[in-house]
């Protein structure tokens, strides 16, 4: 039967470019090779969020009035929705940390050099949008967290000049977070942020498979290469299966629970954080003045997506032990940040 | 109707989340199964990648002699 179908797409389409191309597709192996297999697993958990989101989408409710009841809903009477509720909230925090240790990869290997620039400018943006649609999606169970996380992270914009006000108005809706705010996250979580990462992540893949994946400076020498199909998918297929164990085992283990719906008129309670991922912004923001402390941000971020155009040394295939510092710097910052948020309890 | 649903999903004050025996019973074969197929797919490319070469050209020469 499957070779039947094959039959019958083979005398219409001719795949022969395609299979030809594939079977000479070569992947560079020497002691980092290990870190090729993050950029896969992102898409792989990518791939789990989109099918598990589309579910939960099926009975969510954007409204205040139902959406914390929807989602109640989902844990209580649909069949395993509670299952794939966890999935995807552990599955959004698993592709936030592969996503960042494929990032700090490729910096330290200095795979962003000449000619793979745009691959990462493409891949900063792809982690801001990927943190954008992390933090559309916390508002959605309408809690008193998600309610009040949200206040505070649709006011960073306001200390933007100039355009602060209308971006901050755009997110909202209105004076405050509301109706409209849900309907607004909702939209961009599920149609918005899918829509610009899809096409951001496909070009991105598109010219790792035109330039084809980089080899780190100390490395050059090593011509040792193994073929992409099928040596290659096995053992990326093996690192799947292995991390969709890990992630069924965190639900298991920790599966997400619903906090109580939110009552807006009831004031912040004390001690509320963010997720582990925005920590560091949010400690930066206790540390510093405001407008420092999004200006640094802000201005850190704008650095980290260039350094492909500021490292000329990688460029010439010569070591560059500064970005290697400014790296190591920009790691400690965040590691720092994020474990001074996470244990102290002090209200922002 | 799903108004309804809800309010009476929300009136129910059972807890959402089964019960950690309930989620084991369900999530201990799965992972299993995925830690079983990690295993097969790294010994199978394993294999692939230490079988060696000569090997292969003799069998596609025996196969050539005494096919039909």
């Amino acid at each position: 039967m499957t070779s039947r179908a094959a039959d019958f797409l083979k005398d219409r389409i001719d795949f022969s470019p395609v299979q030809a191309w594939v079977a000479q597709r070569k992947i560079p192996q020497h002691k980092h090779s290990f870190w090729y297999y993050f950029g896969g697993l992102a898409l792989f958990v990518l791939t789990i969020q989109i099918i598990t989101g589309i579910m939960l989408a099926f009975y969510y409710s954007p409204t205040p009035v139902k959406a914390n009841e929807s989602v109640r809903y989902i844990m209580e009477k649909v069949h395993y929705g509670w299952l794939i509720r966890s999935i995807h909230f552990w599955g959004a925090n698993f592709l936030i940390a592969v996503v960042l240790v494929h990032m700090f990869s490729t910096y330290f290997t200095k795979a962003y050099r000449k000619p793979r620039e745009i691959m990462w400018v493409l891949g900063v943006i792809i982690l801001a949008l990927i943190l954008t649609s992390a933090f559309t999606g916390y508002l959605l169970p309408w809690t008193t967290l998600s309610y009040f996380a949200t206040k505070i992270g649709t006011s960073m914009p306001l200390y933007v000049p100039f355009v602060g006000h209308f971006i901050s108005r755009l997110m909202v809706g209105g004076a405050d977070v509301g109706a409209a705010t849900l309907t607004r996250m909702f939209t961009l979580h599920t149609i918005v942020l899918p829509i610009l990462w899809l096409t951001i992540i496909a070009i991105h893949v598109f010219l790792s498979q035109v330039l084809g994946l980089s080899t780190p400076l100390s490395q050059r020498s090593t011509r040792d290469e193994t073929k992409l199909f099928p040596n290659f998918m096995m053992r990326q297929a093996a690192v799947w299966s292995g991390a969709l164990a890990v992630l069924i085992s965190f639900v298991a283990l920790f599966p997400e629970g619903l906090a109580a719906k939110v009552n807006p008129v009831l004031p912040a309670p004390a001690g509320i954080k963010p997720e582990w991922y925005f920590l560091f912004v949010f400690q930066t923001l206790r540390t510093f003045p405001d407008v420092i402390g999004l200006g640094g941000i802000t201005l850190g971020a704008i650095i980290w997506m260039l350094v492909p155009f500021l490292d000329r040394k990688a460029s010439n295939g010569e070591k560059s032990t500064f970005f290697t510092l400014f790296g190591v710097a920009i790691i400690v910052y965040l590691v720092t940040m994020t474990v001074m948020a996470y244990i102290t309890t002090e209200v922002h | 109707m799903f108004a309804l649903v809800l309010d009476a999903a929300a009136d129910s004050l059972a807890s959402a989340i089964p019960s950690f025996t309930d989620r084991f019973n369900f999530a201990l074969p799965l992972i299993v199964v995925l830690l079983i197929v990690m295993f097969f797919l790294l010994i199978k490319v394993y294999a692939l990648e230490n079988q060696p070469h000569d090997r292969l050209v003799k069998k596609s020469q025996t196969r050539k002699r005494t096919g039909p």
